[in-house]
């Protein structure tokens, strides 16, 4: 047995330190590249997941906020845009797969 | 306002711009920084926006005479002062409640009729957390392992700081107070790591933690009188399933959010059901608040420096107090106790120890153990009281009730959740560094992608976070 387990539980807490540092060893990015991560992934959640941008619109409609239904319009025709172009059937075709999963 | 949320993606993207554009003037950052916090937080209730404040200030104002005075009876006067008012604060809210009806029930189980009136107070969400900050600042200050600050902005900020407000990680000041005293690095943004941990978390909250709650733990821990003894086992699975994911996926998405802000934390769990040991399953669980429990606790507490005896007994208070810390209630306390009681015991037998010296077969059985010994301590921890608890023990002899859960879906849904902790410990990383490979476009574009595929996956709504009824 260890005889001081005070200094023994540090010597754990150093021993996984690099284990916990999720960071080490990794080399950061620049903030330009990091907005152009960030302006792929907003268009494609937007058109990919343009419902659930509508139905969030929807429930702003429902709050006494200025514009809201102005905000829901624009919304509802990106959704009908991206309907037409078939880039939902994604989010779709994905929901009916675990859903049969789920019901067996 | 909820991480998996549309609301919270528009919040994020502007502070993210707001942060970043702001970045060469260290002032005008906090500022955008600690306002951006307080929307976050106000989103719930504004009102805990004056509560949150107060405690940063009385934590500000104790911090700045400590290291202020010399006379080591002061200081520690304004130490205790501060511990006072930070636990006096957590404990109005969490606890009056629990004491008025422990007190009422004591009485009544005595004869007597006259009652406490009871308050119907409301817990502000991540008062555990920020009341955990706001003392181990005060105490590092009082220690001199940290100068206090001289700006208010900085301890306003660290107690308010969004990504870990409400549900920690519980971030310690020595580690985040120096990030924001240097402008942040628009060249070593960690943008890959944390865009992984975001959707990694992602995926354990919305798929995995919300379907084994809504299709099976909720059901059988309201009532378990009416389960057999397969579905019982497969519900204490799926709770131990169930919270893992839940509570690393909010550590995972405030660690990721941050890196993507430019400040650096480190991981919260490292596979806690690999554990051999108790205290090793401690060690890997809500490692903040573990090692926070450690040195704010249990080594002032006298650690294991004061003999044998006494060490076991602040082992005992230390779990004793981080089960209560979990919620007001006994259920939460004996949950405490029965950990408590494994690290004595397993201290006194030397089975703490571990080590890379056993046999496979003995590690593989020793994780088991464990694991089964966890997953009997979440029956009292999720049970809404005890008498729930005693009817769920005693339903895993009730073998007339048909078995409803063992489903391929439920199954899968284990198993999946399982998996992660047999996943290498670097998955993250590994993940990241392959991500990274991508143009920055691309790994966007794939980011967006598996974003609304775990959308599409997830049942309907989103669940609060368990940890934030803590």
């Amino acid at each position: 047995m260890t005889t001081d387990p005070n200094i023994d539980a540090n010597a754990v807490f150093q021993r996984h330190k690099n284990e916990l540092d999720i960071t080490l060893g990794a080399p950061g990015q620049p903030l330009k590249a990091v907005v152009f991560l960030l302006i792929g992934g907003v268009i494609v959640a937007a058109m990919l997941g343009s419902a659930a941008l509508r139905d969030w619109a929807f429930e702003l409609t429902l709050l006494p906020i200025p514009g809201a239904n102005l905000v829901f319009s624009a919304a509802d025709q990106w959704h009908g845009w991206m309907e037409a172009i078939g880039v939902t059937q994604l989010f779709d075709a994905v929901h009916a797969w675990i859903e049969g999963w789920r019901l067996g | 306002m909820l991480f998996p949320t549309l609301d919270f993606g528009l919040f994020f993207l502007i502070v993210f711009a707001l942060a970043w554009a702001l970045r060469n003037s260290l002032t005008a950052r906090k500022a955008v920084l600690i306002v951006a916090s307080y929307v976050f937080y106000g989103y719930w209730d504004w009102r805990f926006c004056f509560l949150l404040a107060f405690s940063s200030l009385a934590n500000y104002t104790a911090g700045y005479w400590i290291d202020r005075l010399e006379d080591p009876r002061q200081r520690k006067l304004i130490l205790i002062l501060a511990v006072i008012v930070n636990l006096g604060l957590l404990g109005y809210f969490k606890y009056t409640g629990f004491f008025i009806e422990s007190v009422n029930d004591a009485a009544y189980s005595l004869g007597l009729e006259r009652e406490i009136p009871f308050l119907e107070i409301i817990l502000p969400v991540g008062i555990s957390f920020f009341t955990f900050q706001g003392i181990s600042y005060v105490a590092d200050v009082y220690r001199r392992v940290i100068p206090a600050s001289r700006s208010i902005l900085n301890v306003l900020l660290y107690i308010s700081f969004f990504p870990q407000l409400v549900a920690g990680p519980i971030v310690r000041a020595q580690t985040f107070l120096p990030q924001i005293e240097k402008p942040p690095e628009p060249n070593r943004i960690f943008a890959s790591i944390g865009v992984t941990l975001i959707l990694v978390g992602l995926f354990k909250k919305v798929v995995i933690a919300n379907y084994i709650a809504t299709e099976m733990v909720d059901n059988v821990f309201y009532d378990p009188f009416f389960y057999g003894p397969i579905d019982l086992l497969l519900a204490v699975y799926g709770y131990a399933i169930q919270i893992y994911c839940d509570f690393s996926a909010y550590s995972d998405i405030a660690i990721g959010v941050a890196l993507l802000l430019g400040f650096r934390f480190q991981k919260n769990f490292n596979q806690p059901y690999r554990a051999q040991s108790i205290r090793d399953f401690w060690h890997r669980w809500h490692i903040s608040l573990s090692s926070w429990l450690r040195d704010y606790l249990y080594i002032p507490l006298g650690g294991s420096r004061l003999g044998p005896i006494r060490t076991r007994i602040n082992l005992m208070v230390t779990m004793l107090l981080g089960g209560i810390w979990h919620g007001a209630a006994w259920t939460f306390l004996f949950w405490g106790f029965l950990h408590g009681l494994a690290l004595v015991v397993e201290r006194a037998l030397g089975w703490s120890e571990g080590g890379a010296d056993r046999s496979l077969w003995r590690k593989v059985l020793a994780t088991v153990l464990v694991f089964h010994f966890v997953c009997l301590t979440w029956i009292f921890f999720r049970s809404e009281d005890f008498a729930t608890s005693l009817t769920y023990l005693a339903g895993f002899a009730n073998f007339s009730a048909p078995i409803e859960f063992a489903t391929p879906f439920i199954i899968g849904l284990l198993v999946i959740g399982v998996s992660f902790h047999f996943a290498p410990h670097d998955m993250v990383e590994r993940t990241a560094a392959g991500l990274r490979r991508l143009p920055p476009v691309a790994q966007g574009v794939l980011g967006g992608l598996i974003m609304v595929v775990i959308d599409a996956l997830g049942p309907e709504g989103v669940a609060p976070f368990i940890y934030f009824q803590f």
